[in-house]
C-alpha cells in the first residue's frame, strides 16, 4: 500500500522545530498538502511565515521533525542520507531566487551538470541541455556565461537545469524575487508553456503574479496552512470593468 | 465612451467611425473586445450636437441610416478641447475608502468578519490579475496594448499588497479582542 493515492506529493502532519524549550520556534507546523501530477501549486505568506522551510522538507533538503512524507507513492521522510541525495538529483528540480548559477562555466554547461553528476554521457548531457535552451528561447545563449546574461535568462537557464534529469517535480523558491516585471513576465510564461506539458510545479512566493498563474494557492502563517483557493476555470473574463472608458 | 477619448482620437486626421474604432482597438489589444461598437457613434453624435465635431458627407453616401459613410471632422472649438485635455492632470481614483469603512463598519456592528470580506475580495483580484496577465502574454511584447496591460497588472498587484495588509491587520486585531 502507497498511502499517496493519486497524489504525487503529499505530506502528513509535516513539522519542523528549531531550538528547545522556551527558544523552541516552529517554523512547519502540522502541515498536511496533496500536490496533483500536472498541477502548479503557489505558496504564499510574509516571509518568515515558513514557506521557504516548507519547500526545502518537500524537496528533501532538510529533514521533517515530524510527520510523514511521500514522493509518487514511495515514502521519503525516512530515506537514508545517499538514498535522499539520488532523490534530489533525479527526481525533483530545484530553482531558487538568486539562480545559483556557476559564474565560470557557459548556459549549457550549468544546465548539463546535474546531468553529469546523475552518471549520464557527457554526449547525452549536452544533446539534453541544448534541446531544454531551445524550450526556454535561449538556443543563441548556449556559450554565454551567466554574468552576460539577463535576469531572466538566467533564471530561465537555472529552470532549464531543474528539468535536465526529467523531475516528477519542480520546487521553485521566490523565482522572480531578483527580476523586474519584464523578466518576471518571461518566466511566467515559461512556466505556463511547462504547465501546459504537464509539469509538476511547486512555487513559493509573495509575488502576486506569480501566485495568479497557478491551479491552486494555499496561504501560509506562522507555519500552517490557513487558506486555499482554486484559481482554475471560467476562462477570460470581461474587461469592462478593467477598462472603464464608460460616461457615466 | 469618454467624448475627449473620442475627440483626441480624431485629431489626427478626418476619419470614419469604423476608422477611429480600429485606432482604439490597435491601443487597447484584447481590452478593445469590451468596447461598444455602437457607441462610438453615440458620442460622435453628441460632439456633433456641442459644436466640438463637424460632419462632411462622402460622396457615396447613400442617406442618413448609413453612419459608416460619414467622416467626421474637429472644429475648432474641438481642437481647443482636445488641447485643453492633453494639458489636463487627472487620474482615475481607486475607491478604497469605501473598502476600508465596510471592513470597520462590519467589524464595528458584528455583522461579517472583516477577514473573511478580505479574502472574497482578494479571490476576485487574484482572478483578474490572472486575466489581465494571460492577455498581457498573448499580446505582442512592446505593443501598445502590452503597456496598457502592464498598468492594469502592476494596479491590480499594489491593491492585492494593500489588502495583505488589511488582513495581517484585522487578524492582529481579532487576536486582541
Amino acid at each position: 500500500m502507497s498511502g499517496a493515492g493519486t497524489a504525487l506529493l503529499r505530506a502528513r502532519g509535516l513539522r519542523k522545530d528549531y531550538g528547545k524549550g522556551e527558544g523552541l520556534v516552529r517554523a512547519v507546523d502540522e502541515v498536511d498538502l496533496d500536490v496533483a501530477t500536472g498541477e502548479t501549486l503557489a505558496v504564499m505568506g510574509p516571509s518568515g511565515c515558513g514557506k521557504s522551510t516548507l519547500l526545502h522538507l518537500l524537496g528533501g533538503l532538510d529533514r521533517p521533525s515530524a510527520g510523514e512524507l511521500w514522493l509518487n507513492g514511495k515514502r521519503t521522510d525516512r530515506l537514508s542520507e545517499r538514498a535522499l541525495a539520488g532523490l534530489r538529483r533525479g527526481e525533483i528540480g530545484f530553482v531558487f531566487q538568486a539562480f545559483h548559477l556557476m559564474d565560470e562555466l557557459t548556459a549549457r554547461e550549468n544546465i548539463e551538470l546535474p546531468a553529469l553528476l546523475a552518471g549520464r554521457s557527457p554526449r547525452q548531457a549536452r544533446h539534453r541541455a541544448l534541446a531544454l535552451l531551445d524550450q526556454v528561447g535561449l538556443a543563441d545563449r548556449a556559450g554565454h556565461l551567466p554574468p552576460a546574461l539577463s535576469g531572466g535568462q538566467r533564471q530561465r537557464v537555472a529552470i532549464a537545469r531543474a528539468l535536465i534529469n526529467d523531475p516528477l517535480v519542480v520546487l521553485a523558491d521566490e523565482p522572480t524575487g531578483n527580476l523586474d516585471s519584464a523578466a518576471t513576465l518571461e518566466v511566467l510564461r515559461l512556466f505556463e508553456q511547462l504547465h501546459a506539458s504537464g509539469l509538476t510545479l511547486v512555487i513559493v512566493t509573495h509575488d502576486e503574479r506569480v501566485a495568479a498563474t497557478a491551479d491552486r494557492l494555499v496561504s501560509m502563517r506562522d507555519g500552517a496552512l490557513v487558506d486555499e483557493m482554486r484559481l482554475t476555470g471560467g476562462g477570460r473574463r470581461s474587461f469592462a470593468d478593467l477598462l472603464r472608458l464608460e460616461d457615466s | 465612451m469618454q467624448q475627449e477619448v473620442v475627440l483626441a482620437m480624431l485629431a489626427k486626421e478626418p476619419s470614419q467611425g469604423y476608422q477611429l474604432r480600429a485606432r482604439m482597438n490597435d491601443a487597447l489589444g484584447p481590452l478593445g473586445e469590451a468596447l461598444n461598437a455602437g457607441q462610438i457613434y453615440v458620442t460622435l453624435g453628441r460632439l456633433e450636437k456641442a459644436g466640438l465635431v463637424a460632419v462632411e458627407e462622402t460622396p457615396e453616401a447613400t442617406g442618413p441610416a448609413d453612419r459608416d459613410r460619414k467622416v467626421y471632422v474637429l472644429t475648432a472649438a474641438g481642437q481647443q478641447r482636445v488641447a485643453e485635455w492633453l494639458a489636463e492632470v487627472s487620474w482615475p481614483k481607486p475607491d478604497l475608502a469605501e473598502f476600508h469603512l465596510k471592513l470597520i463598519a462590519a467589524a464595528a456592528a458584528g455583522l461579517a468578519d472583516p477577514i473573511g470580506i478580505v479574502d472574497a475580495q482578494r479571490r476576485e483580484l487574484l482572478r483578474r490579475l490572472r486575466d489581465a496577465q494571460r492577455a498581457e502574454m498573448a499580446v505582442p511584447d512592446g505593443s501598445d496594448a502590452a503597456l496598457l496591460l502592464e498598468g492594469i497588472v502592476l494596479r491590480l498587484q499594489a491593491d492585492l499588497r494593500w489588502l495583505e495588509a488589511c488582513e495581517a491587520n484585522w487578524t492582529i486585531r481579532r487576536r486582541k479582542r
